[in-house]
């Protein structure tokens, strides 16, 4: 049965809105090319998609997918909710992954990366999708094959010739193969200043490899990489593997979710909402919204993480 | 740079070791940005000169075993680097593998972190099954002589 339910801190934080009007997005900000008014975020969450030996259920991870595209979209057939967030039957889908390892595992679990290709072969041909990560080897870490054949799904490294875009500093996967862009991260706590290492953590992944450390330390930098025209232009969909989550540097636990959105700063933001319940729970101190958030939104205009602008949609399976 | 001189029982070695320095001085491998991504400045914090990237693979299992040894540059960066909760979390139980190491274990994932001299290392399994394994491997480890 599939409970859905405003969540609470959604509810107050609107409610209180007029007390963060000095700190407000200024109404008709646009989140890429599109109106705001509530950055519509969804969780979805299962109690059986994953046990404590990290095993995964493909069919519930293929539902939990599918639930969340219809909550997103409002469109029950997935085929129409990818329509519904841009997707033509002739675009070359990237879909940067996160493949994590130091300490714990947290990249995406391949069955439901496998859920996602699936989902979206019902618009294009597998061999318009294209799952990428900074390098092969990163992606093979993680169990993940390269394939550059013209059968099935693609697995590239940004490092495998492709090169890179000297105005974006950008992979060309990003700013040229593709047409289409789905940022597929990890929910990783990393504190040390930067909190979580979310959606904008991951696309340092496609940037020249000079520029990755930047990344580290330098808010603004950071903040700016999402601004990037063809990751800000062309993301259609932002989703974060919780199956396995780390609340903690180096501590996990199985949340059992995920999260979607299409703002990345309001999905990056209830990502942290969902960590900070959990830090909660085992008493740690909450993390803060990070610098590079309010950086996001409030110079780059990538997104809101105003609480009060974020319709945040929990489903628990 | 101070390597296993063998592998663990039931391990073989998965791939060449790694090697990574800093960004001013990366090895064969890279900096340690491309090891770790941003998790490394915590050890760049403490004086992280390189880290030797070890893994094992054990085929009937399908399992693997991983050991990092980081040269932070003096014992006491090692110690500083072994106190540090980011880099150490609190949730430790702790072991003697010759040394205090502290263990993690986050089931199907087993883990430690024990120092040597200047070195700290990092020694995991992917099945906690295989967590005597570890443990017996890095007891070795500790006795050996960089």
């Amino acid at each position: 049965m599939i409970r859905r339910m405003r969540r609470l801190l959604s509810f107050l934080a609107a409610s209180c809105l007029f007390l963060f009007a000095a700190s407000a997005v200024p109404a008709g900000i646009t989140t890429q090319g599109r109106p705001q008014s509530k950055s519509k975020v969804i969780t979805v969450r299962s109690a059986r998609v994953v046990n404590s030996r990290n095993r995964v259920i493909p069919a519930e991870a293929k539902a939990m997918l599918a639930a969340g595209l219809e909550a997103l979209t409002g469109k029950k057939e997935a085929k129409e909710a990818w329509a519904a967030l841009g997707l033509k039957p002739a675009d070359e889908v990237g879909i940067k992954i996160n493949c994590n390892n130091w300490t714990i595992t947290l990249s995406p679990p391949a069955e439901l990366l496998r859920a996602l290709t699936d989902s979206l072969g019902l618009v294009v041909p597998a061999n318009n999708i294209i799952v990428y990560e900074a390098s092969i080897a990163d992606l093979e870490s993680s169990g993940f094959k390269g394939n550059s054949s013209t059968s099935g799904v693609r697995f590239f490294g940004c490092d495998e010739g492709a090169g890179f875009d000297d105005q974006e500093r950008l992979s060309r996967i990003a700013t040229s193969t593709c047409t289409k862009l789905i940022n597929f991260a990890s929910l990783k706590c990393v504190e040390q200043g930067r909190g979580a290492s979310l959606f904008f953590k991951n696309q340092i992944g496609s940037l020249v490899e000079k520029d990755m450390p930047k990344c580290h330390g330098n808010m603004d930098f950071l903040a700016s990489t999402l601004a990037k025209p063809s990751l800000k232009n062309k993301t259609i969909l932002n989703i974060c593997t919780g199956l396995r989550g780390t609340y903690k540097q180096g501590v996990p636990w199985y949340w059992g979710g995920l999260i979607m959105g299409q703002d990345p700063v309001a999905a990056e933001w209830v990502g942290y909402q969902v960590i900070n319940e959990k830090r909660e729970q085992e008493k740690v101190a909450a993390l803060p919204v990070p610098e590079y958030l309010k950086i996001a939104e409030s110079k780059y205009g990538l997104g809101t993480c105003t609480a009060g602008h974020v319709d945040w949609v929990n489903l628990d399976r | 740079m101070f390597l296993p001189k063998t592998a663990p029982a039931g391990f073989v070695p998965a791939q060449p070791p790694e090697y990574f320095g800093t960004e001013s001085e990366p090895l064969a491998d890279g900096h340690i940005f491309n090891f770790i991504d941003g998790g490394g400045v915590v050890y760049l914090n403490h004086g992280f000169r390189s880290v030797a990237h070890i893994l094992y693979k054990d085929e009937k299992a399908n399992g693997s075993m991983t050991v990092d040894i980081f040269d932070m540059g003096t014992p006491h960066n090692a110690r500083a680097a072994f106190a540090d909760e980011a880099i150490c979390p609190t949730d430790f139980t702790v072991i003697s593998v010759g040394a205090e190491a502290k263990a993690y274990h986050f089931e199907p994932d087993f883990f430690l972190y024990f120092i040597k001299g200047r070195y700290l290392i990092y020694a995991h399994v992917s099945d906690d099954a295989r967590s005597e394994i570890l443990i017996d491997f890095s007891k070795q480890l500790f006795k050996e002589e960089p």
